[in-house]
């Protein structure tokens, strides 16, 4: 990969006067010329590739458009994610620094830049990535189960104070237990769509997957919780099996609510 | 699992269960969650133009649709110009292949061509044919289309459809903003959410009908088309040759009647009048009858009582011409309709439609609102009140005919009385939170057992008198007090003597302030194509036929069209060559050459019609045809013989398709009808603007179109229809203020 790039600039500065060679001529006859091997190398490569050696060289049509495109990568995350003017100016910087200098043992990024993957997918991916740290958003991690039960919280509807004050705690850890066990896809669906506010339409897009498959995750995570809710409750507490209904039935109400809610 | 590199998670590289399987990680990972919240679904950047996108260099915009927005482009390879679409969102890159697909396989002078498809980045487009022209509903609005006109676009675009069933594709997105009209050609386009055939069943072997049902929240989300020009099917996901069809006949209604054939802003509320057959049918329309029963047809909302493809509905709507082989073949396609018709017939209850006509208020939308806004009790009140509409209608609508003018005037009375209820809690239900309306009883809402015997002695309203009566005002005095209270309400003292029609329908458009002589309109069916005077000779009427002497001017005779100056010694017939009328003395029965002074281009609208003149013939309201709605106008001339003004919008009109039929003699009370009553707006003097009291003249509240006042307005005649447009019994009425 390398070779060839190396091979392609050599052979440009040995012969500045030759301007139909274009890198994806070069390489698709060199390809035919060496057989398939360079052609599986260099076959799926994004034309970004051409722009990125240009910026790293210090093309300043190239640099610019690169930085144009960082700096909109930024402001897309920034949408996306909810982050300040000042947080995507920081982040701005920060993303060309990363971008075209190196310093220590980091490499600038755009040199590492392989042209496997789209520009702008990439440049999204580290705005993403450099939003997040600014943001602090690192410490989601432990906030998702606790902001999933907040979303249910029984102390917001009154009908549910009683039951809440007499089988908090149990309602509580029957709720974190069953959160807990749900498949991974479960609880990424769940997330996504009770926190992130992904539509059914979204998950399906992000998932690849038709969106009446989306939804029927969707509602086979619910009953997953449900059922592991209901186990739980009737295990542990010694009430009636129509008393165990009724309390799921108001927890998961709160999960009908806010699925109204937030789909509306 | 391991956080991929910001490179592998752009890149094409990893199969679906990996990215998956670190969408599922994402959700519980930090790091990797900001990544995901980032990733393209939904909108991407927006294209700039000089941009590239692959090969193209994107110049202007050109248009934005739902799916993606078109710019103009330059190939630079073959240094042509082409339209590129380049899609909002490039996960959408399967349906745009699929267009590209279903367009490769088509070469049709109808169909736009596709030169290229592709992604590069975040961008999905396609690349195709720039037509120098401009959209279906650009052009409708760009001009006044004639009907031949309208019609030979839509059966151009019309085949480019039947070309792409034929090929097996679905357009599933027609609509007029999809139909480029250039020069001498007319091209379908935005095949992009067309499927083929075979495709519609998902991957897991359901059909989108069986998806759970929490998918209802969201279902508007995921339904693809525009709901206004959609068929009921298509909600559910069902899109077949028979919903473009439906697509179709939407667009030509549309641009042939000026409005839509439902009304309703959401999906929902269409798709139930399409499901209840309730098709509004503007009046004034003069669209061939034959044409407007084929796009009825078209509209049905069961698939399987359309045509049964493209081609038959061309057939159906194509102009007719000479020749035996084509009438022949005209021919079987009546006897086919006729065939249908008859055996639809019994399935499709008119009477039980117009008792289901509710239902288009009273959807489950408006139905959450209430319970939303006022609770469930509330909510199944009006419920119950809507049944009891229903069937109450359903009821009187079923009732055996009669023509006992006595009889006929009190079900008009009550069938006006039930669309005013109907109309009112329309009213309510867009906003059921305004508490004046939150009684059902109370406010407007009309108490159903008010209109099961109307009472024709009912008193015009209590609104404020502007003259300081303390009584009821007198719409039909002389401006003065009534002198009591009593009751201001008509009679209707029967058909007028001596008219006989040689039409099935007609219209009264004018009258002399005596009622000595009235215009009229009558004509075949529905066509109201024939325009006569009638004088009172003794006890009776005597008509004469002014049609033949019109041949030759600049006019139409259609309805609306005309008016009579209120001494009856000249006739206003609207222009045909731009929006305004044509005035000619009348001698008599004999017309004078034209007035040309009067022949102004009264509006900017595309039509004037429903002409009402004042006493001294200075004054002249119009309706014009603004903007997809009906719009009351003013014009003014400083002497009789002076050309009319631009017309200016008369204020204090609140209904759309409301028309004046009359002025009284005093200048000082415009009579507005709409279909369901008559009402009087006043003013003080008559430099003064109208006003609206509030009031409605309860015996006009009739099914025929106009009532207009004579006898100083205390008199009316007024046109009863019954049966709609194609009785045989046509009838003038006339009624008398009591």
């Amino acid at each position: 990969m390398d070779a060839v790039v190396a091979l392609y600039e050599r052979a440009r500065m040995t012969w500045p006067e030759i301007a139909r060679v274009t890198p994806a001529r070069f390489a698709t006859e060199l390809a035919r010329r060496l057989g398939a091997s360079l052609d599986a190398a260099v076959a799926g490569l994004h034309d970004d590739i051409y722009l990125v050696i240009g910026a790293s060289d210090g093309d300043p049509a190239a640099a610019e458009t690169c930085d144009k495109l960082a700096s909109r990568a930024v402001d897309f995350a920034a949408s996306r994610l909810g982050a300040t003017a000042t947080q995507s100016d920081d982040v701005r910087s920060e993303m060309r620094r990363l971008l075209f200098t190196s310093d220590g043992g980091r490499p600038a990024a755009l040199a590492t830049f392989t042209g496997r993957g789209d520009l702008r997918g990439y440049l999204r991916v580290m705005a993403a990535r450099e939003l997040a740290r600014r943001m602090r958003l690192d410490r989601r991690e432990t906030e998702l189960d606790s902001s999933v039960l907040e979303l249910f919280d029984p102390a917001l509807d009154p009908e549910v104070a009683m039951l809440r004050d007499r089988y908090r705690d149990a309602v509580e850890a029957a709720f974190t237990a069953a959160l807990a066990e749900l498949s991974p896809r479960a609880r990424a669906v769940l997330r996504y769509h009770l926190v992130d506010g992904w539509t059914v339409d979204q998950l399906g897009a992000r998932y690849a997957t038709h969106r009446s498959t989306a939804s029927r995750w969707l509602v086979a995570a619910r009953e997953e919780l449900r059922t592991g809710i209901r186990s739980r409750l009737a295990a542990q507490l010694i009430i009636s099996e129509s008393q165990v209904d009724a309390i799921v039935a108001l927890v998961t109400s709160r999960i009908e609510v806010s699925l109204d809610r937030l789909l509306a | 699992m391991e956080c991929p590199s910001a490179e592998r998670l752009a890149s094409n590289e990893m199969t679906r269960e990996e990215r998956n399987a670190w969408l599922d990680h994402a959700a519980v990972c930090s790091r990797c969650h900001a990544i995901a919240m980032v990733m393209s679904t939904g909108p991407g950047e927006p294209v700039e133009p000089s941009e590239r996108i692959g090969r193209f260099v994107i110049g202007r915009e050109l248009g934005r649709g739902a799916m993606g927005t078109v710019f103009a482009a330059e190939d630079p390879e073959l240094a042509r110009p082409i339209a590129i679409k380049v899609l909002h969102d490039a996960t959408a890159a399967d349906r745009l292949r699929r267009e590209a697909r279903a367009l490769a396989r088509l070469d049709h002078p109808n169909v736009v061509r596709v030169y290229d498809v592709g992604v590069t980045g975040e961008h999905a487009f396609v690349a195709m044919e720039l037509i120098a022209g401009e959209n279906l509903r650009q052009w409708l609005q760009a001009a006044p289309r004639s009907l031949p006109e309208i019609i030979d676009v839509f059966l151009q675009a019309g085949r480019g459809l039947a070309a792409a069933h034929a090929a097996g594709i679905v357009h599933r997105d027609f609509k007029p903003d999809n139909v480029l009209v250039a020069p001498g050609r007319v091209v379908v386009g935005d095949f992009g959410l067309s499927r083929l055939g075979g495709e519609i069943v998902t991957s897991t072997g359901t059909s989108s009908l069986d998806v759970p049902s929490e998918d209802k929240l969201t279902v508007t989300g995921a339904v693809i088309g525009t709901p206004a020009y959609m068929a009921p099917e298509q909600a559910t996901g069902d899109a077949t040759p028979a919903s473009d069809q439906f697509a179709f006949c939407v667009a030509a209604w549309e641009a042939l009647f000026g409005a839509r054939p439902f009304s309703g802003t959401t999906l929902r509320e269409m798709r139930e009048q399409a499901s209840a057959g309730r098709v509004l049918r503007p009046v004034g329309a003069t669209v061939p009858r034959r044409i407007e029963r084929a796009l009825r047809r078209g509209l049905s909302a069961r698939s399987e009582e359309r045509f049964e493809t493209m081609d038959a509905l061309l057939a159906a709507i194509a102009p007719r011409r000479r020749g035996w082989m084509i009438a022949a073949s005209a021919a079987v396609v009546a006897i086919a309709a006729l065939a249908w018709w008859q055996l639809s017939r019994p399935q499709a209850d008119p009477c039980e439609r117009e008792g289901t006509a509710i239902f288009a208020d009273w959807t489950d939308a408006a139905r959450d609102r209430v319970r939303t806004a006022l609770g469930e009790d509330r909510s199944a009140q009006i419920t119950r009140y809507a049944e009891a509409w229903r069937d109450a209608r359903t009821a009187l609508c079923r009732a055996p005919s009669t023509t006992d003018p006595a009889e006929v005037e009190q079900r008009a009375a009550r069938t006006a009385c039930y669309e005013r209820a109907r109309v009112e809690l329309a009213r309510w239900l867009r906003n059921p939170a305004v508490p004046q309306y939150g009684q059902l009883g109370q406010g407007r809402m009309i108490p159903l057992a008010a209109c099961e015997n109307v009472a024709l002695t009912e008193a015009p309203g209590t609104a404020a008198d502007p003259r300081g009566c303390g009584c009821p005002y007198s719409p039909c005095g002389d401006g003065t007090c009534t002198g009591e209270c009593s009751a201001r309400a008509f009679r209707m003292v029967g058909p007028l003597p001596g008219i006989a029609l040689p039409g099935r329908q007609e219209a009264v458009c004018g009258a002399t302030s005596d009622g000595a002589r009235l215009l009229y309109l009558a004509g075949q069916r529905c066509g109201l194509d024939h325009l006569y005077i009638a004088d009172r000779i003794g006890d009776h009427y005597e008509s004469f036929d002014l049609t033949p002497q019109l041949g030759g001017h600049d006019v139409i005779v259609r309805e609306g069209c005309c008016t009579l100056s209120r001494d009856g010694s000249a006739v206003l017939v609207e222009r045909k060559s731009a929006p305004g009328f044509i005035r000619f003395p009348l001698d008599g029965t004999t017309l004078g050459a034209p007035d040309t002074a009067t022949a102004t281009r009264l509006t900017d609208g595309t039509r004037a019609w429903m002409p009402v003149l004042s006493r001294d013939d200075r004054e002249l309201y119009f309706l014009t045809d603004l903007l997809e709605r009906a719009w009351l106008y003013k014009s003014v001339r400083p002497a009789p013989d002076a050309p009319f003004g631009h017309g200016t919008k008369v204020a204090g009109r609140a209904e759309t398709y409301e028309y004046a039929t009359g002025i009284s003699d005093d200048g000082l009370t415009l009579f507005m009808a709409s279909e369901f009553s008559t009402r009087p707006l006043v003013r003080e003097s008559v430099e003064a603007g109208f006003g609206d009291l509030g009031l409605t003249i309860p015996p006009a509240r009739l099914p025929g179109w106009r009532a207009i006042p004579i006898q100083g307005c205390r008199q009316l005649v007024t046109t009863v229809t019954p049966g709609g447009c194609e009785s045989e019994q046509p009838t003038l009425f006339e009624a008398v203020q009591m």
